[in-house]
């Protein structure tokens, strides 16, 4: 180990605020309110104050134009509007203060993070020294999809990332997918029930939200239990229910970057830490013309169910390298995780390892 | 010859039209080098979504998913790799720099609307420690976690009535799953010595010090909400009377998380 190594915490979906022309659009607090009021008695109110769901729904909505570009032809519909990240959420991350975050777009596509990412770490390598990560939920599948990209580009050197970082602590990262990704699509009720309507289609934009749909074959059962297959597959889901384009773009990026998510991290020291402690959902119902999200829950973090996971997903070296945590309520929900005591601590004293 | 060999002549074999054999068999994503030796664990191409468990045969490997680690594309054989080391025992511990926002409501002057705003730390440290198992699968499982910690805390303030210094020690219990998003919940004492001069060791007149129980909640990891009843400490010509303590901390970030900077204006000059 170098004393001139560098910490680095790449935080998850909704982990850091999101800023339209440099300004704070109010993410997750003020918008969560605003949305939730644009659509109760209080609508009139609100558009006298030139708030609208129409306008929210708006800003929030993404386009991608070129269905093979990584990068958005706009990042919000507001006209004149660009959004960028902001500051990372320390409400989320206080445990890891001292580490340099990283943010990106959360609604954008991995891959063009993943590149931002490699970027970063390039640019910012120490003289001497090799970056030590913690990646958060879909902050995880960025340092994924940064290996596979530093392995494209030398040729195929599976150690290519190891020139840059030494450790990787994949914190509760869905490299199989989540449901939860899936219920967004379907039921689109983040921001409030009244809000649906309009989450749903701004939703559709988000590539990212598509590139964490769940993978195991068994992710769609039928009315009697039976596996249906995955939601990648565009049969699984209802006519008009999602964009084709959108599914085709998640299917790629598995294909090219987050299946065998671990092979480009050669000489790299990886843990996968997951929680078990929470009811996580764990399937979605094809019922008729309809998904339905039923509450039939197994161990998880509320996102990541953990016996799937292991039952259905990890391979040899990915089971090697997870470390599930909790027993039952014991350990924080998903979005919380990284200020856990037992898994921050546990996190910080692998990335510390010098061995 | 070795079995991966082996397997290698009866696909090889097999493929040229030779009198049928039959291929080692493995299991899709379980420990491949011993079923297969170097060969992957091929799972039939009819298999639609192929995932743990699923048979397969031995066979030159052509995705990473039919190794443990790795394949080379370009011999077909997989790739052995170190396991990660395996996790070590910790001492959970939990560590805020914070804000602190404290309100006497019950004093000898009646309530000071004042608000003592000073700058503090806490920390948590559990009273054990977790031990990592191995589980069958070859994944780690911690699944006893502390729930008892105990918490040191101390603030220092220079705004309100004279200079605060507060200390705090006492038991905490960590509830991830409580109710109302309440993460933990402490039954401390509290110690605040205030004055004019609090560095003073010996001067009563212009300090006093004050001691008592204290309970808070704290709320998502970052805000806690407290109240303590402060008792005398000796004679003291500044204030020799018990008083009621009320106050908030928070993580030194969590205001501009919440609030946009647009409104942040509007705080007050302590809190911004």
């Amino acid at each position: 180990m170098s004393d001139r190594d560098r910490y680095l915490i790449i935080p998850g979906t909704s982990g850091c605020k999101l800023l339209d022309n440099d300004i704070d659009i109010g993410w997750p607090a003020e918008l969560a309110l605003t949305s939730w009021l644009s659509t109760s008695v209080l609508e009139r109110v609100m558009a006298v104050l030139g708030v609208t769901a129409e306008s929210i729904e708006e800003r929030l909505s993404m386009e991608f134009a070129d269905a093979a570009n990584w990068f958005p032809t706009q990042s919000t519909l507001r006209p004149g509007g660009s959004i960028t990240p902001g500051p990372i959420l320390t409400a989320a991350y206080n445990q890891f203060q001292t580490h340099t975050p990283f943010v990106y777009d959360w609604r954008a596509d991995i891959r063009g993070s993943g590149k931002k990412l490699l970027r970063f770490l390039r640019d910012g390598k120490p003289s001497g020294g090799r970056w030590r990560i913690v990646g958060h939920s879909q902050g995880g599948l960025l340092a994924v999809v940064a290996s596979k990209l530093a392995a494209q580009q030398e040729g195929g050197d599976n150690a290519a990332f190891s020139q840059l970082v030494s450790r990787v602590a994949l914190l509760a990262t869905p490299l199989y997918g989540t449901v939860s990704a899936a219920q967004a699509l379907i039921q689109g009720e983040n921001l409030g029930a009244g809000f649906a309507p309009h989450f749903l289609r701004l939703v559709r934009t988000w590539p990212a939200l598509h590139q964490m749909l769940p993978t195991w074959r068994d992710a769609v059962k039928d009315g009697a239990g039976a596996p249906l297959g995955n939601l990648l597959q565009d049969t699984s889901w209802p006519a008009g229910a999602i964009d084709p384009a959108m599914l085709q773009r998640a299917r790629d990026t598995r294909r090219d970057f987050l299946d065998d998510p671990l092979v480009a991290m050669r000489d790299v020291t990886v843990q996968l830490l997951m929680s078990q402690a929470h009811p996580t959902l764990n399937h979605v119902v094809r019922s008729g013309d309809r998904l339905v999200v039923p509450q039939i829950f197994e161990r998880g973090d509320t996102l990541v169910p953990e016996e799937t996971y292991r039952r259905s997903c990890l391979g040899v070296y990915e089971r090697q390298s997870t470390h599930s945590i909790g027993g039952t309520g014991d350990t924080a929900v998903h979005y919380m995780l990284a200020n856990d005591p037992v898994v921050a601590t546990v996190t910080r004293r692998f990335l510390e390892k010098t061995s | 010859m070795s079995r991966a060999s082996a397997a290698l002549v009866v696909l090889v074999l097999g493929g040229a039209g030779a009198a049928p054999v039959h291929a080692q068999t493995c299991t899709f994503k379980d420990p491949v080098p011993a079923a297969c030796g170097d060969l992957g664990c091929v799972v039939s191409a009819s298999v639609s979504l192929p995932q743990r468990g699923d048979p397969g045969t031995c066979g030159p490997c052509t995705q990473h998913a039919q190794c443990d680690a790795e394949c080379d594309l370009v011999t077909q054989r997989c790739r052995g790799r170190a396991p990660s080391p395996a996790p070590e025992l910790v001492w959970p511990t939990f560590h805020l720099i914070t804000v602190d926002v404290a309100m006497s409501v019950a004093d000898q002057d009646g309530t000071q609307w004042k608000p003592i705003v000073g700058v503090g730390y806490t920390f948590e440290g559990a009273f054990s420690t977790t031990e990592p198992r191995q589980r069958s699968d070859q994944t780690w499982e911690t699944a006893e976690v502390p729930r008892w910690y105990f918490r040191a805390g101390g603030a220092l303030a220079f705004g309100g009535p004279g200079q605060n210094l507060f200390l705090e020690l006492g038991p905490s219990y960590y509830w991830a799953d409580g109710l109302l998003a309440i993460s933990s919940i402490a039954a401390t004492v509290l110690y605040q010595r205030q004055g004019q001069d609090i560095w003073e060791l010996t001067d009563g007149t212009e300090n006093f010090d004050r001691l008592g129980p204290s309970l808070a909640l704290t709320f998502l990891y970052n805000l806690t909400v407290g109240s303590a009843v402060l008792l005398p400490l000796g004679d003291s010509a500044a204030n020799d009377s018990t008083g009621v303590l009320v106050f908030l901390r928070y993580d030194r970030d969590v205001v501009s998380d919440l609030i946009p900077d647009r409104f942040r204006k509007y705080l007050s000059p302590d809190l911004q």
